[in-house]
């Protein structure tokens, strides 16, 4: 891997003392062949300004910068999120200065006056060669990932649709197409049945974590009633909750509960998490839902009188499969990317997601949505 | 089951169009299928247009959007297309819509009850 030798590499040197910049000049003259033309900021603040227009290929940073260090440089400019590599240049050799540029990502150090042509031009290279180098890995890396999220993709949709044929035919039996049934049959149809539609809810939740990771998710956004969505989300779901003999509660604090937001993915937020509290709840038990609208967010909270998730475990529920071993874990059987889900979404609406949890007492969830947002 | 009418099946898996075609015939219709939407515009050139159209969008030969484009959707205002498909893929879909799609639906979501309900709403619509 050979660095472009055709064009001369801009080096923008940051450094408040015009001497410095004459000497480093003359050095940098001194290098055969001249590979790399050298510009000059004088302040920290011009510094910054021509390193954010991206021109140069390289920085030569002074520690001293009257009020600000190149400390502050790096720290501003971020070197590990760019693709040009920053050399701290100090006037004697600082063991503590030295570590600290290194952890900002310098991609190294230089002692003023104890560097000539040879040295500073070395060290120019390999320094360009090394961010080189890294930044192809990144690259390769990100091409990975991509590859795998569309081989997810691809897989997930395949898996569609012999699922989907499964679900047909054992409806079409279920259904009494082909004649009645025995109540055994039919017991173990519909057992046949929830299982293909939990592997084909595995299939959907694999693929909106796979598009979330990607991404690729769009939100719609536009001002919805937070108090008409979880009434309707209750009526769906209220014959489920008669069917666990379980009761469910909405209390709406304020009238109106207007948030700016893309009511299908939160829907499905809400779904979720008002489903799970009664999955992880045993008979006999209620859950509440309460709303509320202080100017500006939209509070919903969410309690059941459920199993609840051990102190140890809260901090992994809203990681990418996280199963919390608990009662009703291996009958409820979820996929461990609801929540995961639940809160990237949430976050890319700029809300938040929080929990509280009791082991055998309970476990309230609490979405904070904002209430102004851009409407797209 | 209130009407019958004709409806279109497009679906490239046999399994499953041989599966829509019984639960559709089952309710009284009048079913006719295609693989592709090549044999698609076969069809309705010999039979004319159906009433409901369920069209899945991947299918080899002529996939449903190249379909929708050269049957020219909205010059046949009595045909109601149906996308039945399991690729949720938003751009896709809102493709379809404007090239006169008028529902959508996930295939995998569709029970065979739900099929039947579907299409008897689109045919109290046209009442």
């Amino acid at each position: 891997m050979d660095l472009d030798t055709s064009k001369k590499i801009r080096v923008l040197l940051i450094d408040d003392d015009e001497d410095d910049y004459f000497i480093i000049k003359k050095i940098i003259n001194q290098i055969p062949h001249f590979p790399f033309q050298l510009e000059w900021a004088s302040t920290y603040d011009e510094g910054i300004s021509r390193i954010r227009t991206r021109q140069h290929d390289l920085y030569l940073v002074d520690y001293r910068l009257g009020e600000k260090t190149g400390l502050d440089v790096l720290k501003d400019a971020a070197p590990q999120d760019r693709s040009e590599p920053f050399i701290l240049l100090t006037g004697k050799g600082d063991r503590d200065i030295e570590r600290k540029s290194m952890k900002l990502a310098a991609a190294d150090y230089l002692v003023k006056g104890s560097f000539n042509a040879d040295l500073l031009s070395r060290t120019l290279h390999y320094a360009l060669q090394r961010k080189q180098i890294e930044e192809q890995r990144l690259q390769h890396l990100v091409e990975l990932n991509r590859s795998k999220d569309e081989f997810i993709s691809i897989a997930s949709h395949q898996l569609r649709t012999p699922a989907t044929g499964v679900k047909q035919y054992i409806g079409m039996l279920m259904e009494g197409f082909v004649g009645e049934l025995t109540a055994d049959q039919q017991q173990m149809l519909s057992k046949a049945y929830e299982s293909n539609e939990r592997q084909l809810r595995i299939v959907s939740d694999l693929l909106k974590v796979a598009q979330v990771d990607a991404g690729k998710v769009k939100l719609k956004k536009t001002i919805i009633n937070i108090n008409e969505l979880i009434a309707d989300i209750i009526r769906e779901q209220k014959s489920t909750y008669e069917q666990r003999h379980q009761k469910i509660i909405f209390t709406p604090q304020s009238d109106e509960c207007a948030a700016t937001i893309d009511r299908d993915s939160v829907r499905m937020v809400l779904e979720n998490i008002i489903d799970n509290a009664s999955k992880y709840s045993e008979q006999d038990t209620t859950v509440t839902v309460v709303t509320k609208d202080d100017n500006s967010q939209v509070r919903v909270e969410i309690t059941d009188q459920g199993v609840g998730i051990p102190l140890s475990e809260q901090i992994r529920l809203f990681e990418k499969f996280s199963r919390i071993n608990n009662p009703l874990s291996t009958k409820v059987g979820g996929t461990g990317l609801g929540l995961y889900w639940a809160k990237k979404i949430i976050t890319l609406h700029e809300g938040a997601i929080h929990v509280r949890s009791k082991e055998g007492k309970g476990t309230t969830f609490t979405i904070i949505l904002p209430k102004k947002g851009q409407i797209t | 089951m209130s009407k019958h009418a004709k409806i279109l099946v497009v679906e490239d898996d046999v399994d499953l169009n041989d599966a829509y075609r019984m639960i559709l015939s089952s309710a009284g219709h009048d079913v006719s299928i295609a693989f592709s939407g090549k044999e698609a515009l076969e069809v309705i050139k010999k039979e004319g247009d159906p009433a409901v159209m369920l069209l899945d969008l991947r299918m080899p030969i002529m996939d449903g959007i190249e379909f929708l484009k050269q049957y020219d959707a909205p010059e046949h205002k009595e045909t109601t297309i149906v996308v039945f498909s399991n690729y949720d893929a938003q751009k896709e879909v809102d493709e379809a819509y404007s090239l006169g799609a008028e529902r959508y639906v996930l295939k995998a979501r569709a029970a065979p009850k739900e099929l039947l309900r579907i299409v008897d709403d689109i045919l109290s619509e046209k009442e």
